[in-house]
């Protein structure tokens, strides 16, 4: 049996249940966001490394003239190695069953499904049991278009090929996933591409447990890399990926906790959300804690018995969150998983995530509403009293009120609406906030897939070429050009040449940081035709190329992210093709979603394997009728691709302009839909605070609904006063959303172009803007929906007869 | 009776009222039989919980009888809704409260105007026009741009009574209007209503202060919900 004083705050709840309700509502909503972005935050990054590391991925890789079980034997002794084992990647290409060819990387291993270092797991069919068959990883099947049991051509330099019949998928959580990348990756036995390469070239190393420092596994790896030498074999590079962090480990926790901290910030708006309807709330007590007070009580018990109520609400607010919160993060993480090629174990999210989602959730309302609840419990008897009533003048006109009575409104009703909103500042102020904090993150957001896909687009715009062949080895760049021109629907062919480059640690071994998948964390240097019609890149600082410099480079911007602090003016020690070059940096060129490349004159990439006349590479463009059409498109990739091996000139891939498009494109896919979930939380716990302090304003001028149906008030002309009320908030926070959205969407850019490696300009746009503004009248509406449907049908007699407070 | 009910504006019949509280019920007015002709001048008096607000709320629509015919100025309240006693009331009745009631964010015009508004009545044009015209008959046309809270009470009643006769009703009913005014000021504003009895209008006014009661052609004392006495005067100050 609860003592009077608690039972009066319970009726005092059950008066006011609307707007708690409202209130709680908010509390669960944010609460819930907040423990799906923790939990995904903890299970992802859990989840990410757990698959990453349970490939026992190599800490090394070393690319050497040969490989085999010998030499990993005896390097699996050096001191500081855990183990090494042999093995190869063959670039190719798979022929699609609608005529088009699709890059691909065969990683070559021996005892395939036995292997110790870099290990997949077999996901469906059977390990290859024969010379004819193979396995693709289970996200290249798509890319591939095909099905287990089909047969793949793959086709090689040098017009070598081979047909493999798929018999299985495997799951190798190394490797982002194949459709984002446009690459099918297959695993392979030696003996089915002894044909076109019969030897290994990689020998994978793992270190100690003991060692876990980058600057350590690569102290190592040049121990090993000198042992190799002295064995007799050649080493041409060393890896180095980052340590015990998958490839997009950085990047996926780094959006994270972006989103983790906007989360936070819901719940925190949220709470002070609720804090102004707690406050409110104890204004309309006022007299009954003055009565209270009268009767002997003091401020402390009052306090507790509101806060304790505020308690509950938050309470209750958690035990809904909680678990919400949970099912949402299963299902995110599912999503996430899906799109980030990973097994989840299981969604089991570790109880102190729920217990810091509880406790924050309950702690943050509470903290939040102190300040009103002690406020309001230490009026004196005197001021409590002296707030009852309408009659008594307690509410001055303030500057705010006199100003607005200035301007011409279309009706005495909407007046009324526009000034009643002005007359609690600091509630407005919260209703604004709210719309603008959550308006801020959908401009944001919005434009973050605005300059994503503005990107793609200018990246696509400085890439004026449709295809590029990338060839196996060096070749006459006049013979090749000859080749490609005379070919139907090509407008332009120019010579691009490539290499692999590395910074230059002292012992001439390149060393990169690149991931298996040849990817990750590479950085090139092409030669460029100074007189290019192929590219469309912008110079940011110092010069362009100038005829037959030998060691100036340009940088793009993704190289200028690789390579920090390197600026115009700089020389850098590099390794092209394994021969030592210093090199000049003259300038700095904005290159947009292009991987880190430093550009060069044909004679500053010549060497000594490779000449100023020769090229690797060539860049085509087509006509703009062939250039639309897909099917054309790869017609001439085949087209060229047969020219080419049949004048002795190995075709090791060719990459289209299309597909460097698509792989862009989903890059970005998780964050925009994860953005978008937090918009939305943010939003309804806005609406439900908006609507909830609405609700609370138009309790405290009970008596002001009751006069206005004594003067002939209909129902509608009450909605249109409340309605015109909420739209003050609503327009207000629409607008106060534009310059909040401003260092928001710079964070995000920043925060975005880091973990990407382009910088990325978010601009204010007008669609986002608009609809912003469309969501805010919609929302108001929605939150006067509730409180102008109670004051329509409040009796006038009660209206009249009861407190009420201005 | 049929005579006297043929000339009402205001006819009762019958009308009990009854709350229901958590110790049973109580009944506020019982049994009441009351008409009031058009352009009478009627006080009811009676002390603190002798049933006068009650009975003033069945006259306004603001509340409804437990039992009993209640016909106003030609409408049948017991049988209305809530939305269509708000409308009657607009076109109808103009009250005024002891306290004002102005709303306080509305200039004097503005709360003049607002129940034009509610009831569309004339052009939003004629509707200041007018109430510019009721606050110079009030004599507070210099006011009308301020708040209720620049103005003394005196002056916030004037502006409360040119909110009542906004929409020209025949019926004015005054809940205790000089309950918050000095005694000069309290003589003012009841000389005020008692004119409008002149312009054609029915004054119903709710005082406890009997000596008020010469500005009414009538008094009706209420006790313990029912009529104690209804008595004429043979002379009230016109």
């Amino acid at each position: 049996m609860l003592s009077a004083p608690w039972r009066k705050v319970m009726s005092d709840a059950r008066a006011a249940r609307g707007r708690l309700v409202l209130m709680g509502l908010a509390l669960a909503v944010s609460g819930a966001a907040l423990t799906t972005m923790l939990s995904t935050y903890v299970v992802l990054g859990r989840e990410l490394g757990r698959n990453y590391l349970s490939t026992n991925p190599a800490s090394a890789q070393l690319l050497l003239d040969r490989s085999d079980a010998e030499l990993a034997r005896a390097i699996a002794r050096f001191p500081g190695v855990a183990d090494a084992e042999p093995a190869s990647a063959v670039w190719g290409r798979v022929a699609l069953p609608n005529g088009g060819v699709r890059p691909a990387l065969f990683f070559v291993i021996p005892h395939l499904g036995r292997s110790r270092i870099n290990t997949v797991r077999l996901q469906s069919g059977d390990w290859p049991a024969s010379d004819d068959q193979l396995v693709l990883e289970r996200s290249a099947l798509e890319v591939a278009q095909a099905s287990i049991g089909d047969s793949l051509t793959l086709e090689f330099p040098n017009k070598q090929s081979a047909r493999l019949k798929v018999v299985g998928t495997v799951h190798d959580p190394s490797l982002a996933p194949a459709w984002q990348e446009q690459v099918v990756y297959g695993y392979v036995t030696p003996a089915a591409l002894a044909r076109v390469d019969p030897d290994l070239h990689i020998l994978k190393v793992t270190v100690v447990p003991a060692i876990r420092e980058a600057h350590a596994i690569e102290t190592v790896a040049h121990g090993v890399a000198q042992r190799i030498a002295e064995l007799g074999r050649k080493v041409r590079e060393i890896r180095i990926p980052p340590p015990r962090m998958h490839p997009h480990q950085s990047q996926v926790m780094t959006l994270l906790a972006m989103l983790l901290g906007f989360s936070a910030c819901g719940l925190l708006l949220g709470a002070v959300l609720g804090a102004a309807i707690v406050g409110g709330f104890m204004g309309s007590q006022a007299h009954d804690i003055a009565v209270m007070k009268a009767i002997g009580a003091r401020s402390v018990q009052i306090a507790v018995l509101y806060l304790v109520l505020v308690g509950g609400i938050a309470l209750l607010a958690a035990v809904a969150a909680v678990p919400l919160g949970l099912l949402a993060a299963a299902g995110w993480v599912g999503a996430s998983a899906r799109l980030l090629n990973l097994d989840i174990a299981g969604v089991r999210i570790p109880w102190f995530v729920a217990a810091a989602s509880a406790a924050v959730a309950i702690w943050a309302p509470i903290t939040a509403a102190g300040l009103p609840v002690w406020l309001g419990s230490c009026r004196t008897v005197r001021e409590a009293m002296s707030e009852w009533g309408l009659a008594r003048t307690s509410w001055t006109p303030d500057s705010s009120t006199r100003a607005l009575v200035r301007v011409r409104l279309l009706s005495t009703a909407a007046a009324l609406g526009v000034r009643n909103a002005f007359r609690r500042r600091a509630r407005l102020l919260l209703a604004v906030a709210a719309f603008a904090s959550a308006g801020a993150m959908f401009i944001a957001s919005a434009e973050l897939r605005i300059a994503w896909s503005d990107n793609v687009a200018a990246s696509a715009a400085t890439r004026r070429y449709d295809l590029e062949i990338r060839l196996q080895n060096a070749a006459s760049a006049d013979a090749v050009r000859h080749i490609v021109e005379t070919l139907p629907g090509v407008r332009t062919v120019e010579s691009w040449p490539v290499a692999d480059v590395a910074i230059d640690a002292g012992d001439h071994i390149a060393v990169s940081h690149s991931y298996p998948d040849e990817g990750h964390g590479r950085i090139t240097i092409r030669a460029v035709p100074l007189e290019t019609r192929l590219l469309g890149a912008q110079l940011m600082a110092g010069r362009w190329l100038r005829q037959n410099e030998e060691d100036a480079v340009v940088l793009n911007s993704a190289a200028q992210v690789a390579l920090p602090g390197v600026k115009v003016g700089d020389s850098l020690d590099l390794l092209i093709r394994h021969e030592p070059r210093l090199v000049h940096v003259v300038g700095i060129a904005r290159e947009i979603l292009a991987p880190a490349t430093l550009y060069t004159t044909a004679e500053g990439l010549a060497g000594r394997d490779f000449s100023a006349a020769s090229t690797n590479a060539v860049r085509v463009a087509l006509k703009p009728g062939t250039a639309a059409d897909a099917a054309a498109v790869d017609a001439v990739a085949n087209a060229a691709t047969d020219a080419l091996e049949s004048a002795g000139i190995g075709v090791r891939g060719i990459v289209s302009e299309k597909l460097i498009r698509a792989a862009q494109s989903g890059h970005i896919r998780i964050l925009i839909s994860a953005l978008g979930f937090v918009v939305a939380i943010t939003t309804l716990v806005g609406v439900l605070g908006h609507a909830s302090m609405l609700s609370t304003g138009v309790v405290e001028r009970t008596r002001e609904f009751g006069i206005l149906r004594v003067v002939g008030a209909g129902a509608g002309d009450i909605r249109r006063v409340v309605l015109s009320e909420a739209m003050i908030g609503g327009l207000l926070g629409a607008a106060a959303a534009i310059p909040l959205s401003l260092p928001i969407s710079q964070t995000i850019g920043r925060i975005v172009g880091r973990v990407s490696g382009q910088p990325l300009v978010l601009e204010l746009a007008a669609i986002p803007v608009l609809a912003w503004l469309s969501v805010c009248v919609a929302a108001s509406a929605l939150g006067a929906l509730y409180p102008s449907l109670r004051a329509a049908r409040w009796s006038v007699r009660a209206t009249l007869a009861g407190p009420s407070l201005t | 009776m049929a005579d006297i009910r043929q000339g009402s504006l205001i006819d009762l019949r019958g009308v009990c009222k009854t709350f229901d509280v958590p110790s049973g019920s109580i009944t506020a007015l019982g049994n009441i039989d009351l008409q009031i002709r058009l352009g009478e001048r009627v006080a009811i008096v009676g002390r603190s919980g002798s049933g006068k607000t009650t009975l003033v709320n069945m006259l306004t629509g603001i509340d409804s009888p437990s039992q009993g015919v209640i016909e106003v100025a030609g409408a049948h309240l017991h049988g209305m809704s809530q939305e269509q006693l708000a409308v009657w009331r607009g076109r109808s009745v103009g009250i005024v409260f002891q306290f004002f009631h102005l709303l306080p964010t509305l200039t004097v015009a503005e709360n003049v105007v607002l129940p034009m508004d509610f009831a569309r009545h004339g052009r939003p044009t004629q509707r200041l026009r007018r109430a510019h015209e009721l606050l110079e008959q009030l004599g507070i046309a210099e006011q009308a741009g301020k708040l209720p809270a620049d103005l003394s009470g005196g002056q916030q009643q004037r502006a409360a009574i040119a909110r009542a006769l906004a929409n020209d009703p025949p019926l004015i009913v005054a809940d205790e209007p000089t309950g918050n005014l000095d005694s000069t000021t309290s003589d003012q504003v009841m000389t005020l209503l008692a004119a409008l009895a002149h312009q054609g209008k029915t004054v119903v006014a709710v005082t406890h202060e009997r000596d008020l009661g010469r500005f009414f052609d009538r008094i009706i004392s209420l006790r313990d919900g029912r009529i104690e006495s209804d008595s004429r005067r043979a002379s009230a100050i016109a």
